[in-house]
């Protein structure tokens, strides 16, 4: 690859990345974007993310993009999503917004996988979820289940 | 367990205390996307119940306990009958609706909004259909002489391979030597143009059949298993890793397996409804493929009134589908005063469904696999 085009990205806190282009390309919104932009379309606003987030976005396309064979990518990964509730809860939202499916892939799998061997109380409790279900609603949901033999 | 606040009056200040809901700010996009990546059953009886949005996210968008089924003339037909039967409090709701397809022909095969259509008129060439974009394509011939895919030498059915994205079309055919080929449908099947039908090993056993072969049936449009008229074995074949192999089937002291058996998807998984006496059927469930493991379920009693007497013998009804969470099985009952009737699991009620079916109409199954890609809205 010959070209060495830049894009700016601009967060919703007025921060500025350049990156290549072809790394801002990761992204499907910010590719329709250029591809229905015109002239002036070196600089991109991504106003639903963060500086802090869109920084550690792409910092994951970069990866993505330029090592996309490396065996250390599961890895890398793995260790990426890392991170605290917040910051995952943020990165799912940007890589939803700005179309990477990757990198949405991998943060539901990381919320999914929270989900394993918890009751019902402790999903609750591990996502601050109140219950808004009366005890009465409840106690019907628990008798139309209890016939079943299949789980 | 108290959760620890302080009393706020008025708009709620974010305080480091107050943990905020970690779902309330994603879209339901996004939490249908985590949702999807967990198993049907804890879904189902576990984590719809954590607040009433996940309730009914699950309910209405990821399970979607709705069985499918079409109703066609078995001369083949452009006008088909969709039937829809999902589950209520208060029992199944049907619907019954007419579905103007763009093309005549015998229904083989339905895997999600495609139709595998055999043209009565073409020498049998399969035609796949989508019913929701309405555009359909001719499949190229297959390599094999079988004459059109509507005598009885060969069965069709399309699967869908979710780790790689694609269809498949499987084509069995008994030579007399079995044969088998594939034909892989990519992405959007309207820009399928350089197909090729792909030789495989067919499965070196088969039965009982001699003479006949006929259309599997789809487990999670995953698992194809045709009925080889054994009390021993079935002849199976996952789509995914493109392989035949035997099932045996599940032993019993009490009620020695034989041939009266019916095969049936319930829930995403194999059933086998054994009748043991004409109106007891055991129900047994293939649990696990890889190690083929049979779990004897309950057993249901059918009443005489559903078998069709034709002298000196009987028909037996046979389970056109289930609903997914494996509640009511659906019945037909053969013969010329046809119905189809709902047997449910919990309350052992059999009951006759508000619909009427002609003794020629037959039914062809949808298989529903949740795609794994998932599309973003632009």
């Amino acid at each position: 690859m010959t070209s060495s085009k830049t894009i700016v990205l601009r967060s919703s806190d007025g921060a500025t990345f350049e990156v290549d282009e072809a790394v801002a390309l990761h992204s499907l919104m910010i590719k329709h974007r250029i591809e229905t932009g015109g002239a002036d379309s070196t600089t991109i606003d991504v106003p639903e993310v963060t500086g802090n987030t869109l920084s550690k976005v792409i910092e994951y396309c970069k990866k993505h993009v330029e090592a996309p064979n490396s065996d250390d990518l599961k890895s890398f990964d793995t260790d990426f999503v890392k991170v605290d509730q917040a910051v995952l809860c943020h990165l799912a939202k940007a890589s939803y917004y700005m179309n990477i499916k990757g990198l949405l892939d991998l943060s539901s799998k990381t919320i999914a996988d929270m989900f394993k061997g918890k009751t019902v109380e402790q999903i609750r409790e591990t996502f601050h979820i109140k219950n808004d279900f009366t005890p009465e609603e409840e106690e019907e949901l628990r008798k139309e289940n209890s016939w079943n033999l299949f789980v | 367990m108290k959760r620890k606040r302080k009393g706020s009056v008025g708009k709620q200040a974010p305080s480091k205390r107050t943990k905020v809901d970690f779902f309330t700010s994603l879209h339901d996009d996004i939490v249908l996307d985590i949702f999807q990546k967990l198993p049907a059953d804890i879904l189902r009886y576990k984590t719809r119940f954590v607040c009433k949005r996940w309730f009914s996210l699950i309910t209405d968008r990821v399970l979607r306990d709705h069985a499918s089924f079409l109703l066609e003339n078995t001369g083949g037909s452009s006008a088909v009958r969709l039937m829809d039967i999902s589950e209520h409090k208060q029992g199944l709701a049907l619907k019954d609706q007419p579905l103007e397809l763009q093309y005549t022909g015998r229904t083989k095969s339905w895997c999600n909004e495609f139709l595998l259509i055999t043209d009565l008129n073409k020498q049998g060439t399969l035609y796949v259909y989508n019913i929701i974009s309405k555009k359909g394509l001719f499949l190229p011939p297959c390599s094999t002489s079988c004459g059109g895919h509507y005598g009885c030498k060969c069965g069709v059915g399309l699967s869908y391979d979710k780790f790689k994205g694609v269809y498949k079309v499987v084509h069995v055919f008994w030579g007399p030597q079995i044969q088998c080929e594939l034909l892989i449908l990519k992405g959007d099947i309207a820009s399928c143009s350089s197909l090729a039908w792909k030789k495989i090993a067919g499965p070196y056993y088969t039965g009982q059949r001699r003479y006949y072969w006929d259309d599997p049936v789809s487990v999670q449009g995953r698992y194809f298993h045709w009925d080889v008229h054994c009390n021993k074995y079935l002849v199976s074949m996952d789509t995914v890793k493109e392989r035949f192999r035997q099932t045996r089937l599940p032993v019993s002291d009490v009620f020695p397996m034989n041939k009266r058996y019916f095969l049936v998807e319930m829930g995403g998984f194999l059933s086998l409804l054994h009748n043991v006496t004409f109106d007891k059927i055991n129900i047994w469930m293939l649990k696990d493929y890889q190690r083929s493991k049979w779990e004897n379920m309950q057993s249901i009693s059918t009443s005489s009134y559903l078998c069709s007497s034709i002298y000196p013998g009987f028909v037996l009804p046979f389970p056109v589908t289930c609903v997914r969470s494996k509640r009511y099985i659906i019945f037909r009952k053969p013969g010329p005063e046809s119905g189809l009737y709902s047997y449910d699991l919990k309350d052992k009620v059999m009951r006759r469904l508000d619909v009427d079916i002609k003794p020629g109409e037959r039914c062809v199954v949808r298989t529903i696999v949740a795609a794994g890609s998932f599309e973003i809205k632009a």
